[in-house]
């Protein structure tokens, strides 16, 4: 059992949403700016991050033993750029207001005017990772989209270069991406 | 888990389980002016609908009745049994527009009047064998709701059957439906269902299409209150779809000085089956008109054996429709995304080498589920417009993606040949979601809230 895969890490926060406040959660989460506005754009290194608010549980049946929750949990999963530390930093810092706003809806938020227990909290609602699949595993997030970029640009090179005999196609290349 | 029950075919809309293949439809989009009369046009009207009981000959017309979220309100079923319909279906097909991708030439501001939208209430069905005894129907029809008042006619569109069963791109089409489980001959036709470890292939759980019945979970899945309404009922997703048949073309045309092999191959790889109906997964090469012919290899196949696509490109239209066992743990997550397509053509023909000619052109789709988020709104979003499921980064199909103008598609072969740039090739012109209710509940509407 490990949070770790590679230099991934893995964060899951389970978190119970104060009774009345659900819709305005959503609402808010529904809202969320996305791309370069996203809040998690502030926090550097996320791959792939999300809330989720879990209503109720789902019964599917036996062999299921029926159960069900008092209050709605908000769950916040993320996969980042290791280490931990500097990530809760960057969720209790420069994401700052939609971290306050969204955990504010949770029972027993401290609010970001006290980053160290916002941290504390985060920690302390934190669910063990069980199972840990990164999709990089070795790189880190720059990199990553730095080989996004590389692909889209070989894959430009391609569609242009399509038809070409050797010989041009050698020169497209080398003009494109250098070489000998 | 409960046996399941029989399924009760006397209550289920016919059009659900059984695609009626007359050539001719006409829809009728309806609003509610005069509740109680709506309602006691209504209960007449729920006597005229073909259910799914066999037939001792095949109906030479059919009705079928389908109403709307704001319908059932304005009918006057409460607030508490309307809460107890899926967040899906409660929004209306505009208010998923982006998740749909119809967005620019396709997105809700631009749609025709009258086939969605919150004044949309009731749409019928008017299926016939002919355009002389379609019309006299059609003509019973209109005086019935003359007579009813308290609904007015607010759009109604016309398809009719290309030859052939061909589609306006030049397809042959409807090779492949999932067979419904405890429905007529519960052995599928080889390809048909759900693909079984030993070889062969099994009927895809009725639940998946009829509420009130086990679906691939093994559990009959929520639906809504009370029984009467919700059970026996399904979901229809309508959609006006307009091609651009000289697009189409002007692209193959583009595709092929770059594509080393022939225009009928290019036209093949981009939607897996040759324009007769050929599966590439079967005959790669070329089409073969005594397999199309034959029901128990036309569509006999599974893609397991060619990951890269190499024969069937792993981004071709029926491949993207319906994996099969090229997904994870032999395609068993495919089950819980088919749809029932019941979609007829509209508009002419437009003729090989014609150029534009300014006349509208596509299908009327519509397809049935028990859940419009799990099945349609999931094939439409992550797997038509998107290619991330299939490890194709975001590219889009060929046919029903909103491509940009700078989108490509990636035909495997040796050598590859990408495909470049894409337009979007088929617009959304309106279309709405319905529930389809089953007899009792269309008798239980005709008497709500009176």
């Amino acid at each position: 059992m490990s949070d770790r895969a590679g230099q991934a890490c893995a964060l899951t926060v389970l978190a119970p949403i104060e009774r009345g406040r659900q819709d305005l959660l959503r609402t808010l989460l529904q809202g969320l700016p996305t791309g370069a506005e996203s809040p998690l754009a502030r926090a550097p290194g996320t791959h792939f991050a999300r809330w989720v608010v879990v209503p109720q549980l789902v019964y599917q049946g036996p062999p299921q033993k029926r159960d069900e929750l008092d209050l709605a949990y908000l769950m916040f999963t993320s996969n980042f750029d290791g280490p931990l530390e500097p990530y809760l930093d960057a969720l209790c810092g420069p994401m700052g207001e939609a971290a306050d706003a969204i955990w504010g809806c949770c029972i027993g938020w401290p609010g970001l005017g006290d980053p160290a227990s916002a941290k504390a909290y985060l920690l302390r609602n934190r669910l063990a990772t069980s199972l840990f699949v990164a999709g990089y595993p070795q790189a880190r997030l720059p990199e990553v989209l730095r080989a996004l970029e590389l692909r889209e640009r070989v894959t430009r090179f391609a569609i242009g270069a399509q038809g070409q005999g050797a010989e041009s196609l050698a020169l497209a290349w080398r003009q494109e991406f250098g070489g000998p | 888990m409960n046996p399941a029950r029989p399924l009760q075919l006397e209550n289920i809309q016919g059009a659900l389980l059984r695609g009626y293949r007359l050539p001719l439809a006409t829809y009728l989009f309806l609003t509610v002016k005069a509740p109680a009369s709506a309602r006691l046009w209504l209960g007449e009207m729920a006597e005229e609908v073909l259910t799914a009981a066999p037939w001792e000959a095949k109906p030479d017309w059919a009705l079928n009745l389908y109403v709307t979220y704001a319908g059932l309100g304005v009918l006057g079923v409460p607030e508490s049994a309307l809460a107890t319909f899926p967040g899906d279906f409660r929004a209306g097909m505009a208010a998923r527009a982006d998740l749909l991708g119809d967005t620019g030439a396709s997105a809700p501001e631009r749609w025709e009047e009258g086939i969605g939208g919150p004044d949309v209430h009731l749409m019928v069905m008017l299926s016939g064998a002919d355009r002389r005894l379609t019309d006299e129907r059609r003509r019973w029809l209109r005086d019935s709701l003359e007579r009813a008042g308290g609904l007015g006619v607010l759009s109604e569109q016309r398809g009719g059957a290309l030859p052939g069963n061909r589609e306006h791109f030049g397809y042959a089409d409807g090779f492949s439906q999932p067979p419904v489980e405890g429905f007529e001959d519960d052995r599928p036709r080889p390809g048909g269902g759900a693909p079984q470890k030993q070889g062969g292939w099994r009927p895809i759980r009725a639940g998946e299409f009829v509420l009130g019945y086990p679906d691939e979970e093994g559990v009959s899945p929520p639906e809504p209150a009370p029984p009467v309404l919700g059970r026996d009922g399904s979901y229809l997703v309508f959609r006006k779809l307009a091609q651009d048949v000289v697009g189409f073309r002007a692209m193959l045309d583009r595709a092929m000085d770059v594509y080393p092999f022939s225009e009928e191959l290019l036209a093949a790889k981009l939607v897996g089956r040759f324009r007769d109906g050929t599966p590439l997964d079967r005959l790669p090469d070329g089409p073969d008109p005594s397999l199309v012919a034959d029901p128990d290899r036309n569509n006999d196949f599974r893609y397991a054996d060619d990951p890269e696509g190499l024969r069937c490109p792993v981004g071709a239209h029926v491949r993207r429709a319906n994996p099969r066992e090229s997904m994870p743990f032999q395609g068993k997550l495919v089950n819980r995304h088919r749809i029932l397509r019941r979609g007829i053509t509209y508009g002419p023909p437009l003729p090989e080498g014609s150029p534009e000619d300014g006349q509208d052109r596509g299908v009327l789709f519509m397809c049935f589920q028990a859940s419009i988020k799990r099945q349609f709104e999931f094939v439409q979003a992550q797997w038509f417009n998107d290619g991330n499921a299939f490890r194709l980064g975001d590219d889009k199909d060929v046919l029903l993606g909103d491509h940009d103008g700078t989108a490509k598609t990636l035909i495997p072969g040796r050598p590859p040949t990408l495909i470049s740039p894409l337009s979007r090739l088929v617009s959304t012109r309106g279309g709405e979601y319905f529930f389809c209710p089953s007899i009792a509940a269309l008798r239980h509407l005709s008497a709500v809230g009176a």
